[in-house]
This record gives structure tokens, C-alpha cells and sequence, in this order.
């Protein structure tokens, strides 16, 4: 019968949409607005803490206490410049020394950029003039602790630089260490073509007789370089000498570091001093992808060279007379800055937090903007249904990061460092292991603890880049400031 | 025939050998089945038996039933004791051989809803060899890119993380577990859910059934495949449940095959025929 026929076929489109309608409606669901901001991003974790009545988050709040703007939070105004810099980008090929042509970025002409280098305490300022980046620029200053105006995160802290614009960048590099800079619009793909350079700060009473040698080990087109040199990079340092290497991963993956010829010690993480550390051999040091090590070698005295490895194919050989240094086999054993070093003095009660959060870091198939895929998630949220984590200035803060997603995760926190307390349940008990990049492998799971002390809004995100475009971003946000800036939008903020 | 049964059961045709088969003993078999059919018909599933024919010179009987089910006209021969080797769905046609000039006579193949069936049987059919051709492509891709790196590497590349996570085709060949990743996660499953949506349409017993198992395999599939990162034995399971996969995504077209179902109920009848 015709009737039957049709019921059939009704059947048949019900069952369609039984199979299709939630697709669709999740699909739906998941696409962003062209223009969104930060602010209103995901749902307000206030970890414990008090809830604010100045909150703003999703922009319904009471405006009790004074709202300050992201873009009123910067360095002192009347301060001259110490260190003065103009860093012009353009999208461009280049050559490495190799011979290798790079169809990517360059600032000043040059890929990495110049570096940067200021004595503790010296206000910085660079002004960052794009002359050919279509889809727009900034810079982010990793690892250092700048004003939120100076954070460089598009759609944040600025607007991306447009073609023929400008921004100027300024703070105080109060903290001497190891440090860099990259772009942070379009990051994923800005950085890995070459928006990037070294950034150095130093103690005005630096021994003079320690060799300084930054090592920004980048692969351009999946060939490493350091300082953008493929293989060797040879520095003179005498026999007796120390040398000061900086290792600076800006690489997507943690990366081993190790040396042959000398014993070495681990003196820095992150820009920051370890306390008391020791000599040690035949053991590497992972260096956290955005992470920066530094590794101090004393010289032989018979004048031998020393090779530092750089990852499996680039390598910092320090010497004088030759500096035909022997391979050396990657060690087994991986130095654990959990028990490195001894204990010193914390500064702060990180036992008594003003505020605790989870950032447990999953990864769930959904929709990501539309697009289907397996995407990470943010205590079980996928992107932008994140965690917008909440404090107030002066809070200590604690947080418990997790990783349960099936690959490791370096999360990086803007405008902090953070003390690692304890490794899955393993508390530490060698130097305070201060990080702003951290890396959280599967499985593992990491408490550590800052204090709330540079209002802003900031970015808590993986620094595996492209983890991050796929939606592993979160922000910590002081209550009282705001952000006129948003992402999307006519200047097409896109930070990740 | 007595009276033409509702277009909207199907037809199907059950053949069996039967050597020495008379006149007479043809004449007490179609009223044996014409019975049994009844039987089946008073309780509601309609069976109508159309036709008996035997074939002296192979010694094969047929006879054409219309009815709403393969399984319906299986209980009848199995009631009538008919050794049936096989039981086909078949397409009849109202053509009488008269040439008929103003087009009363349609061709029930041409009627709309009938064509629309063969073409959702045939996007099946087309659909499920894609999914089976898809896991050929991913395994020749993996190899291709297994292959291009371990020269790679011999020729001195050297790989590591960050090189894996810089997504840059250090060696041509990285192309394969880019085209894997992609249809994989995207093309596969996208496949394998329109060849369950096309399965809801296509009156082809057992369409469903299987179009299920094929996307619940391709779940498995891309399960395995992530999960295998952390345990690599489960990377082994995702290599055997590829084949599974593929045997699934060719059973399915072959159910879709023109004339379709065929239910075979004994094999051996043929060969050692029940007297």
C-alpha cells in the first residue's frame, strides 16, 4: 500500500533526525559570535575566594569598586627609556646562515629577531611597527612579569598591529634571567615562522668573568636551529672559565638538554635563580617547551671542549683551542627539579590560599567553532565554555593543573611565577622551582601557588600552540579590570 | 494467477533442485505451498505464492511469492518442506511483450518511489565500498609515512618531539600521516554516519544493521588510534580492527548488490536434495 510506503519513509526520516539533530544542535551550539570578549568567556570560578561585587565577568556586574581598564595598567609613564628598540615585522622569505630560505617572518629583517638584553631594574621599550604582516602582530614578553598593557595578547591586552601601525611595549625588567619574546596574534602560526627573539636580563653586578651565551633553539620548517643556525654553535670560553649557557625552548615540545665533556649545574628556570644548586653529569635537563634553562658549565682546565646538546641535532660547543667536541649519548636519567638544589625561604604561605582552582586538562570529541574534531577541554568544558578564574590583587592563589588527555601539556601562565608545591602527591624538597612554563605530562598532575600580584587579565594556556587554536585557553582575571579590546572584531584578534 | 497482491510487497523468487520432478507432483507441491502460504496469511504476514515453474532440463524448481519478508517465505517452504537453496528478492515487471503507443503501460521500475529505492540502495552500496576504498587509502598512508621516516632517519634526520609537534614535512612522506589523521578523524566517520543515514531509506533487509556496526567500528577505530598514542598495544588493536572494518564495509555493499537478499537456508540442499 501507498500508505505503507509512506510510513516507512517517515520512519526512515525520523530515525535521520534521531542521528542528525543533535550533531546539528551541538554544531550550532558551538559557533563563536565574530566578536566576543575575553570577559565574557566561559563561567566565573572564583576558587573559594570572596565574590566580588565589582566582578564583570559576562559584563552584568555591580560596579561597586573602581574598574580600572587593561590598557591603564602600565609602567610608569615618566620614566625614561633605558633600552630603547624598534622592531619592525614583515612577512617575508629569509635566509639562515645554512643557506636554507624560510618563506615566513621577520623583525628587523631577521629571523629570530635581535636580541634583547637590559641590567635589572631598567625600563625596556620597544616599539613594535608592523610593515607587512596582513593578518596583524604583537609581542608577548615570555616569562617576563610586564604590565597587563604590555602583555601583547591580541584581543586582550591590545589590538593586533595592523599593516602600517604601531604599539609600544614598556616595562620594568626587574627580574634578571632568561627570557623571549614571539608574537602572540596568530601565535601558532607567527612563532613557528619566526616572530620571535631573545630577551636577557641582567644583574648590573654580574660576574665578569662568566661567559654569556643565549641558546634560542627554534626549528624553522622542522630543521632545529640555535640563535638560527643549523648544527654547531661554537663560543669561546677559556679553560678555568665558566659559561653560562641559556637555553631558550621555543619549540612546541619539551626538549632534552645535555652536556659532554663537563659536569654542569642548573642555576636557572624560567628567569629564576635555583638555590644552592649542584654539579651534576650524565643527566639531562628537560627544558619545558616556552621554558628556558640555564645551564652552567665550568670549563677543563687541559683545554678541552665541551659540547651542550640542544635536543638531538644542535649543540652549543664551548671551547678554546678546538672545538671538536665529542657526541655525547642522550643520558638516561632526566634531572627532577622536585628534590634539585636546597630549600630556601618561600616569601609567601602557599599552605594558606586566598583562592584554590582546578585546571584539569581532558580531551572530549565535539565541536570547536564548527568544526568537528577531538578537542581538549578545561575541567571538562570544551572552548570558550572554560573556567574564567577570578582573584583579587594581593590573593595567594593555589592551583591543582591535571592532565588526563593522552599527551603532555606545557602550560604557561602570563605575568606570574608560580611555585611548583608538589608532583602527583610528591611534595618538593630541593630549591623553590619558580616557572611561568610548566610542563604537565599525561597522567601527571601539578599543585603549585602564586601570589595575585600584577592586575590584569591573563592567559593560562598551553604553550603547544597549535593546542592552543585548538581551544586550550583559559585566562586568570583580577576583579575590577576590564578590557575594551575583544577578540574577532575589526582587527581580527586571533591570540592563539 | 487468481489476484494481483498489493504493490507494496516485495517479490521474491526460492529455487531448488528437485530431479524427477512430474506434472502431477509440481501440481501437489504449489498446492502444499499455496496452503502453507495461506496459513502464514491468516496470521497476518502476507505471503502469496505468484508462480511455480520447473525447469526439466536442470532439474531446478522455482516458484515467485510476494510478501512482506524474506523470512516470512523461508517459514512457508520450510512448512511445505521445500529444500529451497536460496531465497532472491526479485523486480517484476507489468511489461506484456504488446507494444503499448500511449504509455498506459508503465514499466514499475519507472514508477517514482521504486526508482528512488534502487537509488538509495545504490548510494548505499557506493557509500559502503567508499568506507572499505577509505581504509585501504589510511593503511597504505601509514606505511607510506612508517617507510619515508625510517629513511629519514637512517639518512641522518633526526626525529624527537618537537619535531613531531612542528607539524612541518621534514620528509615528503609525513604527508601520509597527514592524509591518515585527516581522513581519519574527519572523512571516515563523516562516511560512515551518511551510509547510516542512506541505510534508513534503503529497504534492503539487514541495511541498518550493518551500517551500525560500520560507524560503530569507525568509532572503535578512531578510539583505538588515539588511545594507541599512550598505549601502543591498543595501536596493534586499531591495525586488526582496521581489517574488521573493512570486511564490515564490504559485507554491507555486498547486501546492497542489485536483486539483493539472498537468504541461504542449506547450502547442501542442492547437492544432497531432501525427497
Amino acid at each position: 500500500m501507498r500508505w505503507n510506503r509512506r510510513v516507512n519513509f517517515a520512519v526512515a526520516c525520523g530515525a535521520t533526525a534521531v542521528v542528525l539533530g543533535p550533531l546539528i544542535w551541538l554544531w550550532q551550539a558551538s559557533l563563536l559570535p565574530g566578536t566576543h570578549s575575553a570577559m565574557d568567556m566561559g563561567y566565573a570560578d572564583h576558587g573559594g575566594g570572596p565574590v566580588g561585587s565589582s566582578v564583570t565577568h559576562g559584563g552584568h556586574g555591580q560596579h561597586a569598586t573602581a574598574q580600572r581598564s587593561v590598557m591603564a595598567l602600565i609602567a610608569d609613564p615618566r620614566r625614561t627609556a633605558d633600552v630603547a628598540v624598534t622592531l619592525t615585522a614583515r612577512k617575508e622569505p629569509f635566509r639562515l646562515p645554512s643557506g636554507r630560505v624560510v618563506d615566513g617572518y621577520t623583525l628587523n629583517g631577521r629571523s629570530p629577531g635581535p636580541d634583547i638584553r637590559a641590567t635589572a631594574g631598567q625600563l625596556v621599550q620597544v616599539r613594535l611597527v608592523n610593515e607587512s604582516v596582513p593578518e596583524g602582530v604583537t609581542l608577548h614578553w615570555h616569562g617576563v612579569d610586564v604590565p597587563n598593557a604590555g602583555d601583547g595578547v591580541a584581543g586582550v591586552t591590545q589590538d593586533a598591529v595592523g599593516v602600517g601601525e604601531e604599539y609600544t611595549y614598556r616595562f620594568v625588567a626587574d627580574q634578571a634571567g632568561t627570557f623571549w619574546y614571539h608574537s602572540h596574534q596568530v601565535s601558532h602560526e607567527q612563532v613557528r615562522g619566526g616572530l620571535l627573539g631573545t630577551v636577557v636580563v641582567t644583574l648590573a653586578e654580574q660576574a665578569a668573568e662568566v661567559v654569556d651565551v643565549a641558546a634560542l633553539v627554534h626549528l624553522y620548517d622542522g630543521a632545529r636551529t640555535v640563535n638560527g643556525r643549523e648544527g654547531d654553535l661554537q663560543v669561546e670560553v677559556a679553560p678555568g672559565k665558566r659559561a653560562r649557557v641559556r637555553v631558550i625552548n621555543t619549540e612546541n615540545a619539551p626538549m632534552s638538554a645535555w652536556v659532554a665533556g663537563a659536569p654542569f649545574r642548573l642555576v636557572a628556570v624560567d628567569g629564576t635563580d635555583l638555590n644552592g644548586p649542584t654539579p651534576v653529569q650524565d643527566t639531562g635537563v628537560l627544558v619545558t617547551a616556552g621554558g628556558r634553562a640555564d645551564l652552567e658549565v665550568t670549563m677543563p682546565e687541559d683545554g678541552s671542549p665541551v659540547r651542550v646538546h640542544l635536543g638531538g641535532s644542535v649543540a652549543v660547543v664551548l671551547g678554546s683551542k678546538s672545538y671538536d667536541a665529542p657526541l655525547g649519548r642522550r643520558p638516561t636519567t632526566t634531572l627532577d627539579l622536585l628534590s634539585y638544589g636546597t630549600k630556601a625561604p618561600l616569601g609567601f604561605a602557599p599552605d594558606r590560599p586566598d583562592r584554590r582552582f582546578e585546571y584539569m586538562i581532558g580531551r572530549r570529541p565535539g565541536f570547536l567553532d564548527g568544526r568537528p574534531g577531538l578537542w581538549w577541554t578545561v575541567n571538562g568544558h570544551l572552548f570558550p565554555d572554560v573556567p574564567m578564574f577570578v582573584v583579587s590583587e594581593g590573593d595567594v592563589v593555589r592551583m591543582r593543573i591535571s592532565n588526563h588527555s593522552g599527551e603532555g601539556h606545557p602550560m604557561h601562565l602570563h605575568g606570574h611565577h608560580a611555585l611548583v608545591l608538589s608532583r602527583n602527591g610528591v611534595s618538593t624538597s630541593g630549591s623553590p622551582w619558580w616557572v611561568d612554563s610548566l610542563d604537565v605530562g599525561d597522567g601527571e598532575s601539578y599543585d603549585i601557588a602564586f601570589v595575585a600580584d600584577n592586575p590584569g587579565i591573563w592567559m593560562d594556556h598551553c604553550h603547544n600552540l597549535p593546542h592552543a587554536a585548538e581551544g586550550l585557553v583559559a585566562h586568570l582575571m583580577y576583579e575590577g579590570v576590564t578590557t575594551p579590546f575583544a577578540l574577532g572584531g575589526p582587527a581580527g584578534n586571533e591570540p592563539e | 494467477m487468481p489476484h494481483r497482491p498489493p504493490p507494496s510487497l516485495s517479490r521474491y523468487l526460492v529455487e531448488w533442485y528437485r530431479p524427477g520432478l512430474t506434472d502431477e507432483l509440481l501440481r501437489e507441491t504449489a498446492h502444499k505451498i499455496g496452503c502453507c502460504a495461506g496459513e502464514l496469511s491468516a496470521e497476518g504476514r502476507t505471503v502469496d505464492l505468484l508462480l511455480t515453474l520447473f525447469v526439466p532440463e536442470d532439474e531446478v524448481a522455482f516458484c515467485l511469492f510476494a510478501a512482506g519478508s524474506p523470512a516470512s517465505v523461508a517459514q512457508v517452504c520450510r512448512q511445505a518442506e521445500i529444500p529451497f537453496h536460496r531465497i532472491a528478492e526479485a523486480i517484476e515487471s507489468a511489461a506484456t511483450g504488446r507494444c503499448v503507443e500511449n504509455g498506459d503501460a508503465m514499466d514499475p521500475l519507472d514508477q517514482p518511489h521504486l526508482k528512488g529505492e534502487n537509488h538509495m540502495k545504490a548510494v548505499y552500496k557506493i557509500l559502503a565500498i567508499v568506507v572499505a576504498a577509505q581504509v585501504v587509502l589510511q593503511s597504505m598512508a601509514m606505511v607510506y609515512a612508517v617507510a619515508g621516516q625510517g629513511k629519514w632517519v637512517l639518512e641522518g634526520g633526526v626525529l624527537d618531539a618537537a619535531v613531531i609537534e612542528s607539524r612541518a614535512f621534514v620528509f615528503p612522506e609525513v604527508l601520509g600521516y597527514a592524509v591518515h589523521g585527516m581522513v581519519g578523524t574527519m572523512i571516515i566517520p563523516l562516511t560512515a554516519l551518511i551510509l547510516l543515514i542512506s541505510s534508513f531509506f534503503t529497504k534492503v533487509p539487514g541495511a541498518v544493521k550493518w551500517a551500525a556496526l560500520v560507524l560503530l567500528l569507525v568509532a572503535a577505530q578512531v578510539t583505538l588510534g588515539f588511545l594507541g598514542h599512550d598505549i601502543p598495544a591498543l595501536g596493534a588493536l586499531h591495525g586488526f580492527n582496521a581489517l574488521l572494518l573493512f570486511s564490515a564495509a564490504i559485507y554491507a555493499a555486498r547486501l546492497a548488490r542489485n536483486g539483493v537478499a539472498s537468504q541461504t537456508a542449506d547450502p547442501d540442499a542442492r547437492l544432497a536434495p531432501r525427497t
